[in-house]
C-alpha cells in the first residue's frame, strides 16, 4: 500500500482547479471514501453535516465549537475520527457543523499536516503527499 | 442517482450535485442531488486494503455561484 503520491487537482464549475484529495473515514464495520480540499489557512478540519448523517456520527455528540474566519463564526462538533489519507492510518480531528455550507470538505493543519511533506504544484496543478 | 461515465475534465456540467469519481480513471462515475443517494458507491468492507485514493470517492460539485473562495478556519 503506498503511503505518498501525487493527486491532480480538481476542477469546479468555472474551471478553476484545487488541491482535493480523498479521505477514507471509518464508519462502524465499512469506511467511506470522501473527498476534501488540502486547505493551510484551516486550524481544524471541517466536513459538511451530511457526511456525518452517512457515517452514522451524531453529530451533536461531539464537543461543541464556535470556528472564527472571514465573513463571521460558526457553530461546530468536535469529533475525533479514524481516517486513511494516501494508506497512511491516523486519527484526526474533524469539525462536522450544520452552518458549514461552502461544497469543499476541508482538510485542516491539526492532526493531519504533520504527518506528511506537502507540496502544493500549482504550476501543474497538483498535490504531492510524502 | 444515475450511474454515468464522463470525464472528471467535464465535471462543470454537475455544478451543485453530489459526484463519485473513480480516481483511477479520472471518471466521473456516478450523480445524485444527496450524498445520501451515492453513498452505497463509496462505502466499502473495513478489510479493504486499497488506499482512499484509488477508491471511488464522494466529490460536492461547487455551485456556479461560489467562490472565489477565501476558507480560513480558526
Amino acid at each position: 500500500m503506498k503511503s505518498s503520491g501525487v493527486f491532480p487537482y480538481k476542477s469546479d464549475a468555472k474551471g478553476n482547479f484545487f488541491p482535493v484529495i480523498s479521505v477514507s473515514i471509518k464508519a462502524g464495520k465499512a469506511k467511506k471514501t470522501f473527498s476534501a480540499l488540502v486547505d493551510s489557512g484551516a486550524t481544524v478540519s471541517i466536513f459538511r453535516a451530511e457526511v456525518a448523517d452517512v457515517l452514522r456520527v451524531k453529530l451533536e455528540s461531539g464537543k461543541e465549537i464556535y470556528l472564527g474566519g472571514v465573513g463571521g463564526h460558526i457553530k461546530g462538533y468536535l469529533h475525533r475520527l479514524k481516517i486513511e489519507i494516501a494508506g497512511r492510518k491516523f486519527t484526526c480531528p474533524v469539525v462536522f457543523s450544520r452552518e458549514y455550507l461552502v461544497s469543499f470538505n476541508l482538510l485542516g493543519r491539526e492532526g493531519f499536516f504533520k504527518k506528511f511533506r506537502i507540496i502544493f504544484e500549482e504550476k501543474n496543478n497538483q498535490l504531492q503527499l510524502h | 442517482m444515475k450511474k454515468v461515465n464522463i470525464s472528471t475534465k467535464l465535471m462543470g456540467r454537475f455544478a451543485g450535485k453530489w459526484v463519485v469519481i473513480d480516481p483511477v480513471k479520472e471518471k466521473i462515475i456516478a450523480v445524485g442531488q444527496t450524498l445520501e443517494e451515492i453513498d452505497p458507491l463509496i462505502t466499502r468492507p473495513i478489510g479493504d486494503s486499497r488506499p482512499s485514493g484509488e477508491v471511488p470517492t464522494a466529490f460536492r460539485v461547487p455551485r456556479k455561484d461560489e467562490g472565489p473562495f477565501i476558507l480560513i478556519i480558526r
